[in-house]
């Protein structure tokens, strides 16, 4: 960028930060004195939805004085029990002993709930009491009263359907943030831990928790995070995905630079490897980063099973990459190209398995990367109840007819299956290597092996050329860090595992002080 | 973005073409097998191709006509492998070639230049392997298969069995081409007949070929191949069976050979002492009067292969002295020692020096192993002098 660039950037960034505070000030309202007032704003603003609930009640003053009040609320959203019987009951059956002051502390003392908050703006206690606060409003006070009260309903704690395990932990996150902090917190007992709250969407106003343990990761990420979720002013945020979308460093790249999962285990984990993790509400998945491409290759359970097979399931995943993306374009080279690259016995039933379909290879592999891409959909999004089905047709019609009927080759059928279920076992890039799959077998249909050797290359190239909040993607094969080789292609036994990742920086690197002697040493 | 689309008709015109060698693989036919005959009308070659037969039959399982054999005649073998596409209506690939056979009558004339084009084209495989037949070509690639698809890959599949016998010498082409372009200039191809067996015609290695100067000269029986194997240090397998009495007969299973050759020239006289050390197994035993298996018995059975072996060898060797071709590692060891000689005797080495070589031939056989019993099988059974179970008296 031009040092005019850079100018004019920096110019747009204090122009909008500039505009961000005005339209807040002018949105902001004083509480009135006057509680009938009030009462008619809060009609105006908020309309007549069934589900605000205004509750008129008084409270008594110790000189049998009765004081008009209020309460805002929105229905579902607060709990119930806790309204009546810790705020409103008391309240109203018991008399205040003395006329409450400016800052309302009479009333709150009153009440049997903590985490009171006192504001003047009216337009911000609207807000809150959308996020499912309570707010109650006193005649005669310009002030009001914010309770936390949560009462929505939170779907239970459940086993991850994405992401399962054998040997591991079997929670999973919820759709609610406090829930889904708490698990980090149980996990990550340090007080270093911190959670940065931001809200995002001006219509959504989406609750987001950016956490990571200050002291290890690294301060460039976080500010860079920060800043990020900072300048997003966006209508809606409806998941995650948009989020991740939006702070990516490489948005245009088919490579997902930031990570997502739906297991606190993980996410604690990852915390202490001095990543960053947001937690977004309305959504089970988390994201984080810095994400690398081996993040892809490994799983919590790499590290709670035994070195040994682990490493065999590590190898057995990088295989199932390159096995997934090239094996269809390999096989299209092979017949169309390099024909001395199909080995002599298998000549026969290829030749004979050819000579039946009418469509060129590469047509017919496209086909057949079609049918199964439909099948895989229609299976994912499908009504169970209908999934039996599916899989008749799937099955049966598509595999067996399709070759029967002379349509698709069966030697085809097997290697783009075999293409589909290699990439089942690295689900995280299961979307990049589909979309691999069909460059790879276009780039092998034109140009053969040496398409194959140009998109390869490009895709090297451009993996290199990425990074994730500043870290680069292909660590630590490219730049080239030895030493996290031992938790790369394999797995080394744990207590060799002393320093945490060179790939990613952060402020602490030993993380293993001593472990217990073995009995080879001595 | 006007950048983006001046790429478009440079990436349509290369989408729209692609690369110039693609092929679909029905557009192609794919020889297994290739063979050569000369044409006894008209003197010029026949060339003949196996093809993997496209048979789209449904369900079908194995059976011997998934082969395609067609026969051209023709002038060179490149014209041939072009002219035959008016027959096949496919282009033909050679790149599968494993089997290359030239038949007796054509391995008699120069026949060994043929294969010129096969080395200069780069798309063969050089470690394909070659074959003399005195059979007809045709019939041969037509001979019922056993296991696989095409004759052509029976044939193959059966040469990577030759650690178990010692009766044949499978030659691959960059074999048979650098043996040619050797001091020597002599070779060897295993010839391949049609014989009846039980089950109808099949493809049998029946001898080695002796080629020299380019054309075969003579062959050697199965037996004598067995000697030449050894000879040149490529028996790995096969039995040496010898009889001790009438009617019984003692095998020896070699696992390992090894041979020396000491060449000793003197002006033109040649003399050389070859020195064979055969480990082996005791294999059969058949005898009518069995004897107990000792060190004795032992010695006795080497000394008999030992004799054998000696004889073997000595027949093979005048054999080849008297065809006048020397492929042993005599020649090859001789230039080795005295390279400066060579030049010397190298004109007339096949035709004065090796014919009229002396040869000391000596034979070692090791037993190793005798087997999992002692005696022979037949042995009248006594009751064992140290009865484990006393209590049963």
């Amino acid at each position: 960028m031009s040092p005019s660039g850079k100018i004019k950037q920096m110019l747009r960034n204090l122009f909008n930060k500039k505009k961000s505070s005005q339209t807040f000030k002018r949105n902001a309202q004083p509480i009135s004195s006057n509680l009938f007032l009030n009462e008619k704003t809060i009609k105006e603003k908020l309309g007549s939805s069934d589900d605000i609930m205004l509750t008129k009640f008084n409270i008594t003053v110790g000189d049998g004085q009765k004081i008009n009040a209020l309460m805002v609320a929105v229905d579902g959203l607060v709990d119930e029990d806790l309204k009546r019987e810790n705020i409103l009951k008391p309240l109203q059956l018991k008399s205040l002993d003395y006329k409450p002051n400016s800052n309302l502390d009479q009333v709150q003392d009153q009440m049997q709930v903590k985490n009171i908050e006192v504001t003047s703006d009216l337009h911000d206690a609207l807000n809150q009491v959308l996020l499912a606060k309570m707010f109650v409003l006193v005649d005669g006070y310009a002030k009001g009263l914010l309770i936390k009260g949560e009462g929505y309903e939170v779907r239970a704690i459940s086993e991850p359907t994405n992401e399962q395990t054998v040997r591991s932990s079997h929670e999973g996150f919820v759709e609610s943030n406090g829930v889904n902090m708490s698990m980090i917190r149980r996990r990550v007992v340090d007080q270093n831990l911190r959670f940065e709250s931001f809200e995002l969407g001006k219509l959504t106003k989406t609750d987001v928790k950016l956490a990571y343990i200050e002291g290890l990761t690294d301060p460039g990420i976080v500010q860079r995070v920060r800043q990020r979720l900072e300048q997003i002013e966006v209508d809606a945020i409806n998941s995650d995905g948009e989020i991740e979308q939006l702070i990516e460093d490489h948005p245009y790249s088919i490579f997902p630079t930031v990570g997502n999962t739906e297991r606190p285990d993980k996410a604690a984990s990852l915390l202490t490897e001095g990543r960053i993790v947001i937690l977004t509400s309305g959504t089970p998945i988390t994201l984080f980063g810095p994400n690398l491409f081996l993040e892809n290759f490994t799983h919590i359970e790499d590290y709670t099973s035994r070195p040994y097979y682990s490493s065999l399931v590590r190898l057995t995943r990088f295989i199932a990459f390159f096995i997934s993306i090239f094996s269809p374009a390999l096989y299209l080279t092979a017949l169309n190209f390099e024909k001395n690259l199909i080995p002599s016995d298998l000549v026969v039933p290829i030749i004979q398995a050819r000579e039946l379909v009418p469509f060129p290879l590469v047509i017919e592999m496209l086909i057949a990367v079609l049918l199964y891409e439909i099948v895989r959909e229609a299976g994912v999004r499908l009504p169970q109840s209908v999934g039996s089905a599916l899989s008749i047709v799937g099955a049966l019609i598509l595999g067996e007819v399709a070759v029967s009927a002379g349509l698709i080759g069966a030697p085809t059928i097997v290697v783009v299956s075999l293409s589909y279920i290699a990439s089942f076992v690295i689900t995280p890039i299961a979307d990049v290597v589909s979309i691999l799959r069909v460059v790879l077998i276009a780039a092998a249909g034109v140009f053969g092996s040496f398409g194959i050797v140009m998109v390869s290359l490009g895709l090297l190239t451009h993996g290199v050329m990425l990074t994730s909040f500043g870290v680069p993607y292909m660590a630590p094969f490219s730049p080239f860090y030895f030493r996290d080789w031992k938790d790369a292609f394999i797995r080394v036994p744990t207590r060799l595992l002393k320093k945490r990742p060179q790939s990613i920086p952060m402020q602490k690197r030993d993380r293993i002080t001593s472990v217990p002697e073995t009995e080879e040493n001595q | 973005m006007k950048k983006g689309f001046s790429f478009l008709p440079i990436l349509i015109l290369l989408l729209l073409s692609g690369c110039w060698n693609n092929s679909e693989l029905d557009e192609r036919a794919l020889v297994h097998g290739t063979g050569f005959d000369i044409n006894k009308e008209t003197g010029q070659l026949d060339a003949y191709v196996e093809i993997v037969k496209p048979s789209p039959g449904e369900g079908e399982t194995f059976s011997s006509n998934e082969n395609l054999v067609l026969q051209i005649e023709t002038e060179t073998p490149l014209d041939g492998a072009r002219e035959l596409i008016r027959y096949a209506k496919r282009r033909l690939y050679f790149g599968h070639t494993r089997l290359w056979i030239v038949s007796e009558d054509l391995a008699k004339e120069r026949f060994a230049p043929i294969f010129d084009v096969v080395r200069r084209d780069q798309m063969n495989r050089l470690n394909s392997y070659v074959f003399i037949t005195k059979n007809d070509i045709g019939e041969l690639f037509n001979t019922p298969t056993l296991y696989e698809n095409l004759t052509s890959d029976e044939i193959i599949s059966g040469l990577e069995q030759t650690k178990y016998t010692s009766e044949f010498i499978p030659v691959r082409l960059y074999e048979f081409m650098a043996l040619n372009e050797e001091e020597l200039e002599t070779s060897y191809m295993p010839i391949i007949s049609i014989i009846e067996n039980v089950s109808g015609p099949i493809t049998s290695i029946e001898g080695t070929a002796v080629i020299k100067d380019q054309r075969m000269v003579g062959e050697l029986t199965n037996e004598e191949t067995v000697a030449l194997t050894i000879m040149l240090n490529k028996a790995e397998g096969g039995v040496v069976p010898v009889s001790k009495k009438e009617d019984e007969i003692l095998s020896m299973e070699v696992k390992q050979s090894h041979l020396t050759v000491e060449p000793t020239l003197k002006g033109k006289d040649l003399h050389v002492s070859l020195n064979a050390e055969l480990v082996g197994e005791l294999g059969d035993n058949i005898m009518l009067h069995p004897e107990y298996i000792n060190e004795n018995f032992m010695q006795e059975v080497e000394k008999l292969i030992e004799d054998e072996l000696k004889s073997n060898l000595r027949a093979t060797l005048e054999k080849l002295q008297g065809i006048e071709a020397d492929i042993t590692n005599i020649g090859k060891e001789t230039y080795r020692k005295y390279p400066h000689e060579w030049r010397e005797i190298k004109e007339g080495y096949h035709e004065d020096i090796f014919p009229n070589a002396t040869i000391d031939i000596h034979v070692t056989a090791d037993i190793f192993h005798q087997g999992l019993i002692n005696k022979s099988l037949n042995e009248p059974r006594e009751k064992p002098e140290n009865n484990p179970f006393p209590f049963l008296e």
